[in-house]
């Protein structure tokens, strides 16, 4: 009973709501963050139940909804999705490829209160974008999206993601960032998670290439104060201690697949053995403060030595759960991207590995 | 009133560290070209993207903003509501120094220092 007590008074509310709404997408990027086995097509949640989740989580304190996928533009009912998330007052996010949102949608979608666009580039040089992204025109297609974004004075950020194929160009991504109008760009290091596990070794930069990437971050964002707001997200495999992943595990945010089950991360369904519950069979209420997956690692209590008398323990968490597992087999384990973690090696041993085969594209 | 909005974090994906804390005030006057300044018949607004709304759990007024949440308090909530583009900045001080009953010059100070911060960052636009 005591200890029930403190879990709920420990317990936050949800600040954010990743939606899958499919895991359906016209790009193949190697390190996309879905998952290995993905929801098919109609298993997909429909438009109703969509919009009684974000009024569920309007009313949990859910702040922002961040309608991303697979291609979140592969639903024909994007628009109604959107308006439902925005009439349920949210902060309305589209996270896009930018395939598949032509300008007439654009258009609809802002009329309907869209709040902010993120566009994912994957390289300032169209012939390398569409390698990386496994579609022809991609790149080209991405710029338009842009263009009409800031043409109906949307808010912008262009995501980029880095790795071997393109670390060496972030001047040249800041500089792209810029001329295509958006006013914040994140630069995000690989998270090696799903199918960026699967191509780490094409993927996997070196220590040099990272160094020299994350000094050009800095003073970009030096130079170009007031212009861009540059956001980085960090190299995981080079780093000395690991990232609060999710801010904390059940602590902020949530995540919907496209089928309706609530993961307290996107990668969550990588670690074997946890139960999720569905929107379909629950309030989301009782998801996020009832259900074992949510319970499963929440605060610090399971976390081993070094973290529990580690002065960082309540600022990184011993770290993200699903790196644990991947690099491990433990999903309690310190975060091996940890210095401290007996098992740093591993990772070193990982950041090692580099190939130059072919992507694994990811496919549905 | 210039400490009433503390930043939260929103990020859902993927994990970012936490934006940095302000730049020093002496450097951001030197590198902020895009940042004017506040004046008197200045008419503040939200722009597209920026939204202040109320949410009962978590525990009043915020501030909305791409990947960012601010909470606002009760005052600056009050500040930001009346950031119309349809208002000067000297409109907006004699209408809380009435409503509210403060000496206006506490209130433009106030107001200005609030103004300024949200200026900076993008989240009030003049």
């Amino acid at each position: 009973m005591a200890a029930d007590t403190h879990a709920k008074s420990a317990l936050h509310n949800p600040l954010g709501l990743l939606a899958e709404l499919t895991h359906r997408c016209p790009l193949g990027c190697p390190y996309c963050s879905n998952p290995l086995e993905m929801d098919k097509r109609e298993t997909e949640l429909d438009t109703a139940t969509w919009a009684r989740v974000f009024a569920e989580a309007a009313g949990l304190g859910v702040l922002q909804v961040h309608l991303s996928g697979g291609e979140p533009a592969s639903r024909r009912d994007l628009v109604e999705i959107m308006a439902a998330a925005r009439n349920a007052g949210l902060y309305t996010n589209l996270i896009t490829s930018g395939i598949g949102v032509t300008a007439k949608r654009l258009a609809a979608l802002a009329d309907a209160g869209l709040d902010h666009v993120q566009v994912s580039i994957q390289d300032s040089e169209a012939k390398s974008a569409d390698r990386i992204a496994g579609y022809d025109g991609a790149y080209a297609r991405k710029r338009a999206l842009a263009a009409d974004v800031v043409a109906l004075k949307l808010p912008l950020t262009a995501n980029i993601v880095i790795h071997r194929a393109n670390i060496e160009r972030v001047d040249e991504l800041v500089g792209m960032a810029l001329d295509m109008g958006a006013k914040r760009v994140e630069i995000a290091h690989v998270q090696y998670y799903g199918w960026a596990i699967r191509n780490r070794a094409m993927l996997m930069p070196t220590r040099d290439q990272v160094e020299r990437a994350v000094g050009r971050v800095e003073a970009l964002r030096k130079e170009h104060h007031g212009r861009i707001v540059i956001d980085a997200v960090v190299p995981d495999y080079y780093a000395r201690f690991p990232k609060p992943c999710v801010g904390g595990w059940g602590r902020r945010s949530l995540n919907v697949t496209p089928a309706g089950r609530v993961l307290p991360c996107h990668a969550a369904e990588s670690i074997p053995g946890l139960e999720f519950w569905s929107v379909t069979d629950h309030p989301l209420r009782d998801i996020w403060e009832r259900s074992p997956a949510f319970n499963a690692f929440r605060g610090t209590s399971f976390l081993p030595e070094p973290c529990q008398s580690c002065e960082r323990r309540d600022i990184d968490f011993g770290g993200c759960r699903c790196q644990a597992f991947a690099l491990t087999g433990d999903a309690r384990a310190t975060d091996p991207v940890c210095h401290l973690s007996p098992h740093h090696h591993l990772v070193e041993e990982q950041a090692a590995i580099r190939e130059d085969r072919e992507y694994v594209y990811r496919r549905l | 009133m210039g400490s009433c909005i503390h930043q939260g974090h929103a990020g859902v994906p993927p994990p970012r560290p936490s934006p940095k804390a302000g730049t020093e005030k002496g450097e951001a006057l030197v590198n902020s070209p895009a940042a004017p300044l506040l004046t008197l018949d200045a008419c503040p607004r939200l722009p597209r993207g920026v939204r202040l709304v109320h949410n009962e759990a978590q525990g009043g007024w915020v501030l909305l903003a791409p990947e960012r949440v601010f909470k606002a308090d009760p005052i600056a909530a009050e500040v930001v509501k009346r950031c119309t583009g349809e208002r000067t900045l000297a409109a907006i001080v004699d209408d809380l120094a009435n409503t509210f009953g403060a000496p206006r010059e506490r209130v433009l100070a106030d107001v200005t220092a609030l103004l300024q911060g949200l200026v900076d960052k993008k989240l009030v636009e003049l």
